[in-house]
């Protein structure tokens, strides 16, 4: 039997990383905190293998995007119909290159309260518009991938992740401003 | 393997930079305990009602030996009256069709009112029935949108937040 202490550093060190992807893909910390609690469950189960394994963490934020696809896919199916009518057709692409100004980036960086209005826009962004953008950018996950996992072409990931970003831009203009885009 | 970000619009930077600044979101301080009770309550659950994966190895193969012993069992002594048995439910199968028999007059009055419906629609002109037909549409798709609205009133979540 694994050790109780143990696994509760372990719980500890992990669990900003797990609940923060959850929260991330969810938009909700209600549902975060039970899919986290589901994720720990399962490491406990696999907690003899995962002591001490460098990839205990991989394995961790795995099961936690999983958990929430699974948790999302419940939801999906019963409003999909409805929000695929509302949808425009998939080009994205052709979207992207005619709206998107040749603009430069500057790096700067962002204060608390900045970091506080991103996270705070991030979770008013629609569910298609947010999953696609966090499996993106903070899951690591390329286009093609996403659509696998989600189950849609890969045009419709690409046009919600160019609509989440265009929405974030209108929703962060002072922020924008402020990093010089 | 991640597109290549050097190929990514200057929106897609942006948004890379600017989400790239992120912190890990601070987990509540309720989590860890939350999770070590149910942890702990899971400790509590006696062996044989956790889920069988759980279940101790020699517990597991056991289990495992007795269910395969009984469906062998099973097939053993069915096997050899295969044909007794298939019999008994050919007989039985057939005194219930005689039972549903008398339910073909109905399906036959049914067959009937449709084709007196297709010779009525067919004596109606063209216009009246695409009215029809677009009432009926107008209807579904209200009844569609109400139940959408209802449901998403009920479930207390929108997909386009």
């Amino acid at each position: 039997m694994s050790d109780p202490a143990q696994f509760e550093a372990f719980v500890l060190a992990y669990q900003d990383m797990v609940f923060s992807t959850a929260a991330r893909l969810l938009g909700n910390d209600a549902e975060a905190q039970d899919v986290a609690q589901e994720a720990f469950l399962r490491a406990w189960n696999h907690f003899h293998d995962l002591a001490g394994s460098a990839t205990a963490g991989g394995w961790l934020k795995t099961v936690t995007r999983n958990l929430c696809l699974n948790h999302l896919q419940r939801y999906r199916a019963r409003w999909k119909v409805f929000s695929d009518l509302t949808r425009e057709s998939d080009d994205g692409e052709e979207r992207e290159l005619e709206i998107v100004a040749p603009e430069t980036l500057q790096e700067t960086m962002l204060t608390a309260d900045q970091r506080e209005l991103i996270e705070r826009a991030l979770t008013r962004l629609p569910d298609a518009q947010r999953i696609a953008l966090a499996l993106y950018h903070f899951e690591d996950m390329d286009y093609a991938d996403i659509a696998t996992h989600l189950g849609v072409s890969l045009g419709k990931v690409k046009t919600d992740i160019f609509r989440a970003r265009e929405t974030l831009r209108k929703k962060l203009q002072p922020v924008r401003e402020s990093v010089g885009v | 393997m991640k597109d290549p970000r050097h190929n990514e619009e200057p929106l897609g930077r942006w948004a890379g930079n600017v989400l790239g600044q992120l912190p890990p979101r601070t987990a509540p301080p309720g989590l860890a305990p939350l999770i070590l009770a149910a942890i702990s309550r899971q400790q509590n659950v006696p062996w044989y009602r956790r889920p069988w994966r759980l279940w101790p190895g020699s517990a597991r193969m056991l289990s495992a030996t007795l269910v395969g012993g009984a469906f062998a069992a099973l097939w053993w002594f069915l096997l050899p009256q295969a044909d007794t048995v298939s019999a008994s439910a050919a007989k039985a199968a057939a005194a219930q069709w005689e039972v549903v028999r008398p339910w073909s007059a109905f399906s036959n009055l049914v067959a009937a009112i449709g084709k007196a419906l297709i010779l009525v629609a067919r004596g109606l002109n063209p216009w009246v029935l695409a009215t029809l037909g677009g009432i009926l549409a107008l209807l579904w798709s209200t009844t569609l949108g109400l139940g959408t609205a209802c449901w998403r009133m009920a479930a207390g979540q929108s997909p386009e937040r």
